[in-house]
C-alpha cells in the first residue's frame, strides 16, 4: 500500500495548533489582504456607496474580476476612488478624500458611505479616521470606516471579520435589544462567489429543509442585502451558513451583542453532515427532531447511500484534493459515510491555519478522521493514487487517467442539504458505472 | 567628455549642512566651476543664501501646480552663478518626504538638468540622517558618488555620522558610493578634535576640515549670503576655499566601517574617562 508517507489528519492539526510547522504564506484567495475581505464584505449591500481612499488599482482590479460578479458578468455596481496620484503621495491625500467623500454623499444621499484605504494611504499615514471625525454629526454617521492597507499583514480573514464588526455594531447601535421572543427563525448566510440559478436552488433547499425541522427563514445574507435586513438579523434565533470560514466574524459580534447563537458545523454536504447539521440547529434551539428518521425522503436516502456503500465496497480509499477547508472536511465525512477510508492530498496549511477553527471542531472534537499525503505535486500524488488499490478520486481535474474521478462541479451542482445528498449519490453512483475515464490533459491513451 | 562630479552632504539635522553646502558651491563656482546645489530637505532652504531674494518653486511645488516644468521653472542662478534647486516637499505631519526626494530626483534627472545646464560639480544637501528610502536617493539611482559627513564633537551629532557611514557602507557594497571624508563644523565641545579624529579613524576615513565657530557665519546669514560672498576677505571665508578645493583633489575615497551601538558608546565613554 501506498500509504506509508501519509500522517494523521488529527496529527497535522495538532502540529498546526502547536504552532510545530514553519507555514509559508501561499497565493490562496484567502491570503488577499484585508482590502479584499473587507469589499467582499460590503459588496453585499446594496444600500451601501464604497469610497476606496488610494491608488485605483485594487478598485479597478475588483471590478474587473469575473468572480467578483455574476457568472459570465463583472461587477457592474459603482465602485470610487479617490484615485491618488504622486502629488497625493507626496503632499498627502486628506484633501482629496474629504473632497471625494462629499462628493459620493451628494451623489447619493440614501446610502451609507464604506471608506476603505489601500497601502499607500495607510504607509504615508493619511488620518483618514480624522477626516471623518471631524465631519457635522449627520455626516458622520452615514459613514463606516476600516484601515485595509493590506501591506500591514492584514488578512482577508481579518478583512472579512473586521468588517461584520463595524456591521454588527452599526446594527446595534440602532437600539436593537438582546431580548425576544423565540419564533422559530433562522438567519441563514450563504456560500460566497457562487451565483444564481444555483444560489436561488441552494437557498431554497436550505429553507425546505429547514422547514423539514419545523424553522422558517428569517433573512439571507446575500447579494443585495441592505442596511434594513440587517437590522432585521437580530430577530432570530440561530444563525446558520453555508460558509462557516466568511460568516464567523459576523457570527460571534451577534452572539456578542445581541444573543443570537450560531450553528458552527461545516457545511450539511452528504447525508450524514446534513442530518448532523439539522440536529445541530435543533440542539441550540432546544427542540428534538429525532422524529425526522421517520420521514420518507429522509429513510429513502439512507436506502441509496446504503446501496451506494455496498457498491464502493468496505474500506476502499477515497483521495480527496480540494483546498478550501470547510468543504474538505465535509468531503472527508461524505467518503466516511460512503464507507471509504479517506486520504488527502494536497492539503495547503495556510489555509489550515486561517480556518483553524472549522479543523479544531470537525477534528479535536468531532472526531473526523483521514489519512493526509502531504504533497501537492501532481507527479507523487500521481504516484501515490497508483499505488492504491482502484481509489474513488475527488478532485475536479483529469488528473488521473484510467482512474474513478467524481468530479463533482460545486459551482453548478446542488450541493447542500437533502437534495444535494440525493444529487451527489446519484452522480456518484454513475461515477463508478461510468467505463474508466481515459482522458487526461496531461496524458492521451 | 568631461567628467561629472556629484557629492552628497549628510549629517544630523542643524549641524550646518546648508551653511557648509553653500560655501562649498560658492567657493568652488568662484574657482570656475560650474556649480548645481540641490537641497533636499522639505523645507527648501538650503540655497537661500546662495538666491538672496531670488524666491523660486521647489520642484515638488511645480509639479503640484504644472504637470511639465521645465529647467528654468526649477533652477534658480544664485552668487557667483551657482545653479540651485529645492527639491521641497509637504507640510509637516502629511504625506511622504521621503517619496517626495524621489519624485524630485527623477524630475531632475528627466529634464536632463546636468547635461542641458553643462554642470561640473552637483552637491547634494540632503535632511539630516537617512531616515527612509527617499533621502537614501541621492545614494541610488547613480546620483552622488562621493559623500561627506557634517559632524561637531556633539555625541549626537557623531552618532549620526556613525549610522550615515552604515548607509554608505551598505549602498558602498553594491555600487560606487565612497565616504570622502568628514568635515568637522566645530561647536568647540569638550576634546572635540580627539573625538572626532577618533571617530573618523575608526570608521577608515579622514577629517577633510576643521570649520571654527564663527559669528561671521551667522552675520552673513541674517543678510542671506554666504561668508564666501558677504566677507570673501575673512578667515572663515578662506576656511570654506580650502575646504572647496580639498574636496577637488581628494582621491582617499573608502567604504567606511561604521561601529554598532555598542562600540560607538565605548568610543565615547572612553573620550570622556580622558
Amino acid at each position: 500500500m501506498g500509504l506509508k508517507k501519509t500522517v494523521k489528519l488529527s496529527a497535522l492539526v495538532s502540529a498546526v495548533e502547536k504552532n510545530l510547522i514553519d507555514i509559508g504564506e501561499c497565493i490562496d484567495m484567502h491570503q488577499f489582504c484585508a482590502f479584499w475581505g473587507a469589499y467582499d464584505v460590503f459588496s453585499y449591500f446594496d444600500d451601501l456607496v464604497l469610497l476606496v481612499h488610494g491608488t485605483a488599482g485594487c478598485t479597478a482590479n475588483r471590478h474587473f474580476l469575473t468572480s467578483m460578479g455574476q457568472m459570465d458578468n463583472c461587477d457592474k455596481k459603482i465602485h470610487h476612488t479617490t484615485d491618488m496620484k504622486e502629488n497625493d503621495i507626496i503632499f498627502g491625500g486628506e484633501q482629496k478624500f474629504m473632497d471625494s467623500l462629499e462628493e459620493v454623499m451628494k451623489k447619493n444621499p440614501d446610502k451609507n458611505v464604506v471608506v476603505l484605504t489601500n497601502c499607500c494611504t495607510d504607509i504615508i499615514g493619511d488620518d483618514v479616521e480624522g477626516c471623518i471625525e471631524s465631519l457635522p454629526d449627520e455626516d458622520r454617521k452615514r459613514v463606516i470606516f476600516m484601515n485595509t492597507g493590506g501591506y500591514s499583514g492584514k488578512t482577508y480573514r481579518d478583512g472579512t471579520e473586521n468588517a461584520f464588526r463595524l456591521l454588527a455594531e452599526k446594527l446595534y447601535s440602532f437600539g436593537r435589544s438582546k431580548d425576544r421572543e423565540q419564533k422559530g427563525s433562522v438567519n441563514l448566510f450563504t456560500r460566497r462567489w457562487l451565483w444564481d440559478p444555483t444560489k436561488k436552488k441552494e437557498i431554497d433547499e436550505i429553507k425546505r429543509d429547514l422547514g423539514l425541522i419545523g424553522l422558517k427563514m428569517n433573512e439571507v445574507f446575500d447579494h443585495g442585502f441592505n442596511m434594513e435586513s440587517l437590522e432585521k438579523m437580530s430577530e432570530a434565533d440561530v444563525n446558520v451558513s453555508l460558509c462557516p470560514f466568511y460568516s464567523r466574524g459576523f457570527f460571534d459580534q451577534l452572539r456578542t451583542l445581541g444573543g443570537i447563537d450560531y450553528v458552527d458545523s461545516s457545511a450539511p454536504i452528504g447525508l450524514e453532515a446534513t442530518m448532523r447539521w439539522l440536529e445541530d440547529i435543533a440542539r441550540k434551539l432546544s427542540m428534538d427532531i429525532s422524529y425526522i428518521y421517520e420521514n420518507e425522503e429522509i429513510s429513502e436516502l439512507f436506502r441509496m447511500r446504503y446501496e451506494l456503500r455496498k457498491k464502493i465496497g468496505s474500506g476502499r480509499k477515497c483521495v480527496i484534493w480540494n483546498q478550501t477547508g470547510d468543504r474538505l472536511l465535509s468531503l472527508v465525512k461524505l467518503a466516511s459515510e460512503l464507507g471509504m477510508e479517506p486520504v488527502i492530498v494536497g492539503i495547503e496549511l495556510s489555509t489550515m491555519r486561517e480556518k483553524f477553527h472549522i479543523f479544531k471542531k470537525e477534528v479535536c472534537e468531532g472526531g473526523v478522521e483521514a489519512a493526509v499525503y502531504p504533497s501537492k505535486y501532481i507527479d507523487e500524488i500521481r504516484e501515490l493514487v497508483n499505488e492504491l488499490d482502484d481509489p474513488v478520486i475527488f478532485c475536479n481535474d483529469n488528473f488521473f487517467s484510467g482512474k474513478k474521478v467524481f468530479k463533482y462541479r460545486f459551482a453548478h451542482n446542488p450541493v447542500y442539504g437533502l437534495n444535494g445528498a440525493r444529487s451527489i449519490f446519484t452522480a456518484l453512483n454513475e461515477t463508478l458505472d461510468t467505463p474508466m475515464n481515459n482522458y487526461s490533459i496531461f496524458l492521451e491513451k | 567628455m568631461k567628467q561629472l562630479r556629484q557629492i552628497a552632504v549628510y549629517g544630523k539635522g542643524g549641524i550646518g549642512k546648508s551653511t557648509t553646502c553653500s560655501n562649498i558651491s560658492a567657493a568652488l563656482s568662484k574657482q570656475g566651476y560650474k556649480v548645481l546645489q540641490i537641497g533636499c530637505d522639505p523645507k527648501a532652504d538650503s540655497t537661500k543664501n546662495l538666491v538672496g531674494a531670488q524666491k523660486k518653486l521647489s520642484v515638488l511645488e511645480q509639479l503640484k501646480t504644472k504637470k511639465n516644468a521645465v529647467i528654468d521653472d526649477i533652477v534658480t542662478k544664485g552668487f557667483a552663478n551657482t545653479y540651485c534647486i529645492e527639491a521641497g516637499g509637504p507640510e509637516p505631519g502629511f504625506g511622504c518626504a521621503g517619496r517626495g526626494i524621489i519624485t524630485a530626483m527623477e524630475i531632475v534627472e528627466k529634464l536632463n538638468v546636468f547635461q542641458e545646464l553643462d554642470i561640473d560639480i552637483v552637491i547634494y544637501d540632503v535632511l539630516g540622517d537617512v531616515v527612509c528610502g527617499g533621502f537614501a536617493v541621492p545614494l541610488r539611482m547613480s546620483f552622488a558618488k562621493e559623500v561627506y559627513l557634517v559632524t561637531s564633537g556633539e555625541t549626537m551629532a557623531l552618532y549620526a555620522a556613525n549610522n550615515i557611514s552604515k548607509a554608505i557602507k551598505r549602498f558602498g557594497e553594491r555600487s560606487s558610493v565612497r565616504l570622502g571624508g568628514i568635515i568637522c563644523n566645530q561647536r568647540n565641545a569638550y576634546r572635540e578634535r580627539e573625538i572626532v579624529e577618533k571617530l573618523a579613524g575608526k570608521i577608515s576615513t579622514n577629517v577633510i576640515s576643521w570649520i571654527p565657530r564663527d559669528n561671521i557665519v551667522q552675520e552673513c546669514e541674517m543678510k542671506n549670503c554666504t561668508v564666501v560672498e558677504g566677507c570673501p576677505e575673512s578667515a572663515q571665508a578662506k576656511v570654506y576655499d580650502s575646504l572647496a578645493s580639498s574636496i577637488i583633489s581628494n582621491t582617499n575615497m573608502v567604504i567606511p566601517t561604521p561601529l554598532d551601538d555598542e562600540s560607538f558608546d565605548l568610543m565615547i565613554k572612553q573620550a570622556e574617562m580622558v
